[in-house]
């Protein structure tokens, strides 16, 4: 486990007391004009009569909400773009794209955001590994909390590919990975540049031989490899294979379930279903898997049946709820998905906030504290970052957030949030929102 | 696991019952047995969200049961346990659990569930552009969520899915069934069969690149695409067998299956050991020739798809057998299209049609699988296969090659194909003979599970409530209302229902007549301010799909009328607000109008009507000259007929009598004249009604001596039935209109304020007994209206006048009170449910029927 330097930047608060104010730590009941001490970057002492200490600084929170930071459990921003063009990629790490300076992390601090697991994008056979990181700092080594958080396996096939194909390939590389796995101990057991088989003399018959089909999935095209190279290629997987670190597996459509259950069982590794918003279809399999799941920001969308043309409203947490699967949520991730994301276009509210996807599943029936525990404390353990973040506990990070009014609401807005007890969002700060009110002020006349 | 519970839940029951019974005798332990009672409870909560999976059995009586191995068993029955078939067989000789639910399916046939032993249901259209790809499943790409309802709708339940059908070696195929929630338990065969494809389809793959583009550069170059294998059927088959030598030589030795487990050759060389099945589609002679030597060559079980050239091999087929799994054959017909039959194979000069295929191969012992053509074709499975029997086959045999032999050759008859005790209960529920022009699917069952059920649409619809106010100042307490089709079947406390009616109920709500709006601006999907003629038909112009129609109604206005609001006389007429607007009566009236300068329009007026009055007369004479001609001609001819004397008269001899009677009337009667008739003048058509009283006059006047006026034109001078519209100042002259019989429709401002004081016309008309409607003069705002009279019925007016002056009165003096404005049987099924007493400030809308058909409903 990769455990946070603090930064040097922490110093300057180092000791915080916040104080008033109802705060509500998670899977514990709330504590109204409670007080939380931060030490060191972390929570020290979370209570109602609690002395504080004279050297420590006071945020005073009467009158609002305290919450532990948000956290995305599946997000493809952050970097300069989710997808590599390449279909099988297990070697590369998103730690490696992430650019601390885009805008997309300030919109999470902005929105009490404050770890986020950057998963690359659903378009790759195997998109390479996923990372959990803070969501304030200037250089993402400072912001990491755990560095191989998971790969990121797709079900979706490719332009013009089959799923037939798609999961031969998939296959073809688990089984690679598999006998990597068993035969580490002594030589390479991968396959190695020397023809496996004598290949038939019919000159004709070239896709006889394995080692000559023309692979999509071969990254540097024919070239031959060196047993270094596939070990490096394949070391990912193997860990999966070994359990070290979980899949996320994309699945577009309610098909690539099953299929996604039959690889993890088949292949005996740990896996997470990121799940597109047809395959409520699914929900009942999904349930009986047990696995964590991650739905695609579409929560309410409208399906038309095909031979009566009749309109049916589908409400994907409801589904979820109703088969008892626990669910967590991902956020629109179209560039610049923001408040702000144009000039001279009105400011949208909708499935590109995480808050905003919680209080879907509390319109459409899932209880306050549940929906709360979705964006804080479920995220936290499925990512394995639950003793470090998730709730208002003693001796985890003090990842707060300090809303205006009661969490869910649409009038409330983000106070303070802040990361490692640093306070890294300020309302009266954001200078950006300012200016956007001020617009609609001047628009509403 | 599903099991399990049910039989906990069941011991759970029986140990509740026992303890329910000691605990009535006074037994101790009371606390010990209430807590064993919640829990129980609880579990029977949890099962009754799933009763389709609770344990009790099912049984399904029919006429007839096919069992798909044997002849038919008349009035049979089929016993179902958690989706299993327990028992079938004759009623007499089968018995029935006590504890099983018996579904009586009357004169219905049941047959099992169809079996297709090769269909593309997987994914389609995205082969692969490598031609030997023998690793690839045709599972990984069939979707369990998809919508097969069509092909359940054919009675088919259980399919072969091809993983590709462009290339030589597609993959291999998997076996499905159509129906159910576990995708796991819906999987009978995950890998059924290596396909091969012989023929034309395979002869054009991609060319690609080989090796694989690398780097590029000027050592190196970009070398160019190749063809992957062959053109030619030769080549194919030597690659073919070079390929499976290697596969089968390579699968011996372990460490290379081992090494490459799911790479193509460890895939080819599973597939073909031990006897594995391979399936080609070999439609010529030469292609079934090397399909058979590839199968005897490498030792695998054969499945032919499509031989449709199997003539030469006529006297060969009872060798198949060892090398044969099966063959596979279409109708090659689509049904209800025309098709090109293929020009004559050269080996095969003669061409054989499918039916005599399947007899010769069913002769030589060989299993037959019939399938449609194209999976668009599956819902019609069984017309297809009945075909067959054209080739003088039996219904048995038919459905033989629809079931068994199909589960089979797909080595799935353990589970499905037959039904028999043991196997998984798939049937199809028909409403006559497995092969017969008119059968129908009624419903499919999967597991036992419904997995399709025929809809008929229901020909009636029952509407219950709990008071009905027909329009006509009568109240049904606790009444229905029977639709059928756009008329009302009946009405009162305890009508007769058909058994496939749609019951709705609303228990406390109130069902009233469908409204009228006298006048408004729908039905052209804007206003109409500019004069009409008067030969227009405006019922033709109506246009459907008016978004304000659609607003319109929401407030239970269900017929209105329309007409140009221009000063000229104009056809007016009356329609209703339903999806397609339908005509009541065009035109329903003429409309006037008596406003502006009134010496000038009286003057105008008096011109226009003496000439209609001229026109109508002209006519009425001519008619009733007419009428007394006809007359007078009948009478002629009886007579003439009597006189003129009948050919066999001289012979007639023996009726002296009659000939005495009829002499005396010897002088000859005149034939009379028939009238002439006047010349049809288009624009004056529609007088002729008005003045024959057939339809009324409605007059726009408002002021009091425009009132005055128009009932002194209309009323006195050319004695027509009039309506006055707005007539604003009517409360002055109410008696007036009451003493010449003229009705009025009150609106659009319905209680007006004048000289500082309310005047609720509609009341002053009702306490005088002048019949009254009510108008908008509105589109969208028809919608309102109702709230309009509301506010009339607050300050005075009966809430029955009201009601009758928004239904009864207007259709009956516009004459159109035969088919709306009432509730009554006969009327048309125009009607409006309100959640309370009409009139009321709480009372809503809560759907609205226009002609039987329900065009809003609240969201409630």
């Amino acid at each position: 486990v990769c455990v946070a330097v603090i930064t040097s930047g922490v110093q300057a608060q180092e000791q915080l007391a916040i104080k008033g104010g109802r705060i509500v730590p998670i899977g514990k009941a709330p504590i109204d004009g409670g007080i939380i001490l931060i030490r060191d970057g972390k929570i020290q002492a979370v209570g109602k009569d609690l002395a504080i200490p004279s050297d420590y600084q006071v945020i005073d929170a009467a009158g609002k909400v305290v919450l532990p930071g948000f956290i995305e459990v599946h997000s493809s921003r952050g970097m300069d773009q989710a997808n590599e063009r390449n279909n099988n990629v297990p070697f590369l790490s998103v730690v490696d794209a992430i650019d601390p300076g885009q805008e997309y992390f300030e919109d999470c601090r902005r929105n009490g955001v404050t770890s986020v697991a950057i998963v690359p994008g659903d378009d790759t056979m195997i998109g390479g590994q996923a990372a959990v990181i803070k969501t304030a700092g200037s250089f993402v080594d400072q912001m990491i909390v755990k560095r191989q958080a998971g790969i990121k396996i797709s079900l979706k096939p490719g332009a013009n590919r089959s799923r037939m194909s798609h999961l031969a390939s998939l296959r073809k590389e688990f089984d690679a990975a598999r006998d990597a796995l068993g035969g580490s101990s002594g030589r390479p057991a991968i396959a190695t540049t020397e023809r496996p088989m004598e290949t038939p003399k019919d000159d004709e018959i070239k896709t006889s031989d394995p080692t000559q089909q023309p692979d999509p999935d071969t990254p540097e095209g024919g070239q031959p490899e060196s047993p270094v190279d596939v070990a490096v290629r394949r070391e990912a997987l193997v860990r999966l294979l070994k359990g070290d670190m979980p899949a996320f597996i994309y699945c577009e459509a309610a098909m690539d379930v099953p299929q996604a259950l039959k690889l993890a069982a088949e292949y005996k590794f740990k896996a997470i279903l990121v799940l597109g918003h047809n395959c409520y279809k699914a929900a009942k399999l999904v349930a009986a898997s047990k696995l964590p799941v991650v739905l695609d920001p579409t929560l309410v969308f409208w399906e038309s049946d095909p031979r009566t043309g009749d309109e049916k409203k589908i409400v994907v947490p409801k589904i979820y709820r109703e088969a008892g699967v626990p669910m967590t949520f991902e956020v629109t991730g179209i560039a610049g998905g923001n408040l702000f994301r144009a000039p001279d276009l009105p400011a949208t509210l909708g499935s590109n906030f995480l808050w905003y996807q919680a209080a879907t599943a509390v319109k459409y029936g899932t209880p306050v504290p549940e929906a709360l525990e979705a964006i804080t404390l479920r995220p936290a353990k499925l990512l394995g970052v639950d003793a470090l973040a998730g709730s208002i506990e003693p001796g985890k990070d003090a990842d707060l957030v300090i809303l205006t009014g009661d969490p869910l609401k649409i009038n409330t807005w983000v106070q303070t949030t802040l990361v490692r007890g640093k306070v890294v969002y300020e309302r009266e700060k954001d200078r950006k929102l300012q200016h956007l009110l001020q617009q609609e002020k001047v628009g509403s006349k | 696991m599903i099991g399990d519970t049910q039989m906990k839940n069941e011991e759970c029951k029986m140990k509740n019952e026992k303890r329910t019974a000691r605990l009535l005798l006074g037994n101790l332990h009371f606390s010990f047995f209430t807590f064993h009672f919640s829990l129980c409870f609880s579990v029977v909560l949890a099962l009754g969200a799933t009763p389709a999976l609770a344990g009790d059995p099912q049984a399904y009586k029919a006429a007839r049961i096919w069992t798909g191995d044997g002849p038919p068993i008349a009035n049979g029955v089929l016993v179902v346990r958690d989706g299993k078939i327990i028992a079938v067989g004759s009623q007499k000789s089968v018995t029935v659990p006590e504890d099983a639910e018996v579904h009586d399916l009357g004169s219905a046939t049941l047959i099992p569930g169809l079996v297709i032993a090769e269909t593309t249901l997987g994914e389609r259209g995205k082969d692969d552009e490598r031609a030997l790809t023998p690793e690839f499943r045709a599972i990984d790409g069939f979707d369990f969520y998809g919508d097969y309802r069509s092909a359940l709708s054919g009675g088919v339940t259980t399919v072969q899915i091809a993983p590709g059908s462009r290339r030589l070696m597609p993959g291999q195929g998997a076996v499905v069934k159509l129906a159910g929630d576990d995708p796991h338990a819906r999987t009978l065969r995950e890998r059924e069969s290596l396909r091969i494809l012989l023929g034309d389809l395979f002869k054009s793959p991609p060319r690609i690149y080989e090796p694989p583009v690398g780097a590029v550069s000027v050592d190196k170059p970009l070398e160019p695409t190749r063809q992957q294998l062959a053109a030619s059927l030769a080549s194919a088959v030597a690659g073919l067998r070079a390929t499976m030598r290697a596969a089968t030589e390579n699968g011996t030795s372990t460490s290379a299956s081992r090494k490459d487990k799911n790479g193509p050759v460890a895939a080819l060389a599973e597939c073909l050991h031990n006897g594995g099945r391979v399936r080609i589609t070999a439609p010529g002679a030469a292609d079934i020739r090397a399909a058979l030597s590839l199968a005897r060559e490498f030792n695998f079980r054969l499945i032919l798809v499509d031989p449709s050239a199997l003539g030469p091999f006529k006297e060969q087929l009872p060798t198949w057998k060892e090398t044969v799994s099966g063959v596979i054959l279409s109708a090659e017909v689509r049904p209800g299209a025309v098709s090109d039959v293929p020009v004559p194979d050269k080996d095969d000069p003669k061409r054989r049609l499918p039916w005599e295929n399947a007899r010769d191969l069913l002769a030589a012992g060989l299993k037959v699988a019939i399938r449609p053509a194209a999976d668009n074709d599956l819902d019609d499975t069984l017309f297809l296969a009945g075909l067959f029997t054209s080739g003088g086959l039996s219904s048995q045999q038919v459905l033989q090659m629809l079931t068994l032999h199909p589960a089979e050759l797909l080595g799935v008859a353990d589970r499905v194909g037959s039904l028999t005790a043991g196997k998984e209960a798939d049937f199809v529920v028909l409403d006559g003979e497995p092969v017969g022009t008119h059968t129908r699917v009624q419903a499919v069952y999967v597991n036992g599970q419904q997995a399709y059920t025929a809809k008929f649409a229901a020909r009636s619809t029952v509407i219950q409530a709990g008071r009905i106010f027909t329009g006509t100042g009568e109240v049904v307490a606790r009444g229905s209302v029977l639709v059928e089709g756009s008329t009302i079947r009946g009405l009162g406390r305890d009508v007769s229902i058909p058994a496939d009616a749609v019951i709705r109920r609303y228990d406390r709500a109130v069902i009233v007549p469908g409204l009228m709006d006298l006048s408004t601006g729908l039905g052209l999907g804007g206003a109409l301010n500019t004069p009409v003629a008067l030969s227009t038909n405006l019922g033709e112009r109506l246009v459907s799909g008016d978004p304000a129609v659609a607003v319109a109604r929401q407030g239970g206005v269900t017929t209105v009328l329309l007409a140009s609001t221009a000063p000229a006389a104009s056809p007016v007429v009356a329609f209703k607000l339903g999806d397609k607007p339908r005509v009541v009566r065009d035109p329903v009236a003429i409309r006037f109008a008596v406003t502006g300068n009134l010496t000038q329009q009286a003057t105008t007026l008096r011109g226009t009507l003496q000439a209609a009055r001229a026109y109508a007369e002209g006519w009425a004479r001519y008619e009733a000259a007419l009428a007394e001609y006809e007359q007078k001609k009948k009478e002629f001819d009886a007579a003439k007929s009597k006189t003129a004397p009948p050919a066999s008269k001289p012979a007639d001899s023996t009726k002296p009598e009659e000939k005495k009677a009829d002499a005396p009337k010897k002088e000859e009667p005149k034939a009379p004249e028939a009238p002439r008739k006047p010349t049809v003048t288009e624009a004056m058509e529609p007088y002729r009604a008005l003045f024959a009283g057939k339809i009324p006059a409605l007059v726009d006047a408002r002021r009091a001596d425009a009132i005055k006026l128009a009932v002194q034109i209309f009323r006195d001078e050319f004695k027509l039935r009039t309506v006055l519209l707005g007539a604003d100042d009517a409360f002055r002259l109410a008696e007036l209109l009451a003493d010449k019989q003229v009705s009025v429709a009150v609106g659009p401002e319905v209680v007006r304020t004048v000289e500082r004081e309310p005047v609720n016309l509609a009341q002053i008309l009702a306490n005088r007994g002048v019949p009254f409607g009510f108008q908008s003069k509105a589109t969208t705002g028809v919608k309102t209206l109702p709230y309009a009279v509301q506010y009339a019925v607050r300050r005075g007016l009966g809430a029955d006048d009201a009601l009758a002056g928004l239904t009864a009165s207007p259709a009956k003096f516009l004459s159109i009170d035969n088919k709306v404005g009432s509730l009554a049987v006969g009327k048309d099924a125009d009607l409006v449910v309100l959640s309370g007493s009409p009139f009321e400030l709480s009372t809503r809308v809560l759907a609205v029927m226009i002609d039987g058909e329900w065009v809003y409903e609240s969201e409630e």
